[in-house]
């Protein structure tokens, strides 16, 4: 347990460093790049907690499905905290809908938690809710999700699913790590943050595999991001190459890398599953 | 008076770029977005042609598809997901693009004459067509009908085939038809892909 609890610190740890250096690297992204640095922080100060209630239950017995119970027992408490983290720090508009979430009583939130962890990540649900409140459930759920499926033993590989094998979530992007002398490709999931192998030159959205339909674009500007595009359903995965920068976190390097979101939005392409920041 | 959780979900917008409506400023980014400078690559799958281990590799080819535009091999590299290598090459593979790219590159047929020093262009045409006249005198000049001991065994030995590490599976059965049809006996391939 203990060791669960330094992992998490040391991973959020590291995103909040990559965040402060991004941010000071790319001013475009420094507005988005400060504002994620409050919300790991808040993450950060929230895992202890999940690792010493809600994961006796966990690690005692491991969760057949990571979505089975979501225990608000714990999580509760800190959850008008994290509501003023974002009437502190977030742009007015994230600001304003935090603070309206304040007023609600507590079965709302109760409500808005729970129908977020049944549902969040798969599609449908996310486009209906809307940005707001997909926001605050996300990131408030985020570090429970991630402790949950980093004590769910995973399922052995045997297909290529394009859905989270754990926790059924769509994927948020792709890494590459280091295999052999080149990059195999991994998914990462938009729920739980695990990452799970996925083929190379194989559109995760349609299915596509003929190679002159699967454009790879990449800024000069940014070498190690990749905008893996598929022209027959015109959707995109970013794709953080890690053998181009191993120091790069994927969740924050996407963050960064809202140029070529753009850009990609512009040239007709969309997005499967937005980042925690809407981009 | 305070608003419901019916009311705070429907100030929400759906979907698409939240970040404009949470309120981030985007101009720096599409500022940023007008210097990107970015190119288009196409990845594709081949066997590296060398040895009979057959690597898989994946080629990336710059270029974006216009028309008076050649695509420009800019790297070679293993393909992570080939059971054979996962994403590794021996320093031969891996200077595949070098060979790809290369002025001394062969990129149409040669012939060199018995008796002759120097190479000559030919046509595929008067390749193919020479080829065959050469495979079939070969052949009506050295055919066995009976061995010596009087069976029948309609072989050709005069003619031998060799395949290459990236021929297919499919090609290989294709060429075994022909050869056998044509009682060639000395047959080899490395049948990996």
């Amino acid at each position: 347990m203990a060791s669960t609890t330094q992992t998490a610190g040391t991973e959020h740890d590291a995103r909040l460093r990559r965040a402060a250096r991004l941010s000071s690297e790319y001013s475009f992204a420094s507005e988005f790049l400060n504002f994620y640095k409050h919300v790991a922080a808040f993450q950060k100060t929230l895992r202890p907690s999940i690792a010493s209630s809600g994961g006796m239950k966990a690690s005692g017995t491991p969760a057949a499905e990571i979505r089975d119970s979501l225990d608000l027992t714990v999580l509760l408490p800190h959850f008008r905290g994290f509501l003023s983290v974002i009437e502190q720090h977030a742009p007015a508009a994230l600001r304003e809908s935090a603070r309206q979430m304040s007023l609600l009583p507590t079965d709302s939130w109760i409500a808005s938690l729970e129908a977020y962890w049944e549902y969040g990540g798969k599609g449908k649900y996310d486009q209906q809710i809307g940005a707001f409140a997909q926001f605050l459930a996300r990131a408030f759920l985020q570090p429970y999700a991630e402790f949950r499926a980093a004590m769910t033993p995973k399922p052995p590989m045997v297909i290529t699913v394009r859905v989270c094998p754990l926790c059924g979530a769509r994927p948020l992007m792709g890494v590459l790590r280091v295999e052999g002398d080149s990059g195999k490709r991994f998914l990462l999931c938009s729920f739980c943050s695990q990452e799970w192998e996925f083929r190379r030159i194989f559109c995760s959205t349609c299915g596509e595999e003929e190679e002159g339909k699967l454009p790879v674009y990449v800024a000069e500007q940014l070498p190690h991001i990749r905008v893996e595009a598929c022209d027959t359903c015109k959707f995109f995965l970013t794709t953080v190459d890690l053998t181009k920068d191993g120091h790069a976190i994927p969740l924050v390097d996407d963050l960064a890398a809202i140029p070529l979101t753009l850009w990609a939005h512009e040239h007709g392409y969309s997005r499967l599953q937005p980042n925690l920041l809407g981009t | 008076m305070n608003p419901t959780r019916r009311d705070f979900f429907k100030i929400t917008t759906v979907g698409g770029a939240a970040a404009a409506v949470f309120g981030f400023d985007l101009k720096p980014a599409f500022a940023q977005l007008r210097t990107l400078k970015i190119a288009r690559a196409s990845e594709t799958r081949s066997t590296c042609p060398y040895c009979s281990v057959s690597c898989g590799v994946i080629i990336y080819t710059i270029g974006d598809r216009a028309k008076n535009v050649t695509p420009q091999v800019v790297h070679v590299e293993g393909d992570p997901d080939h059971p054979i290598n996962r994403g590794t090459l021996c320093p031969k593979g891996a200077s595949l693009e070098q060979d790809i790219l290369n002025e001394r590159r062969l990129l149409k047929p040669q012939v060199r004459r018995p008796g002759g020093t120097d190479w000559e262009d030919i046509s595929w045409d008067d390749a193919l067509n020479e080829i065959a006249a050469k495979v079939k005198k070969t052949r009506d000049d050295t055919f066995i009908e009976r061995d010596a001991a009087g069976h029948t065994v309609n072989r050709c030995e005069s003619i031998a085939w060799t395949g290459g590490c990236t021929d297919t599976n499919e090609f290989n059965y294709l060429v075994v038809k022909s050869m056998r049809a044509l009682g060639v006996v000395h047959l080899e391939n490395q049948a990996r892909v």
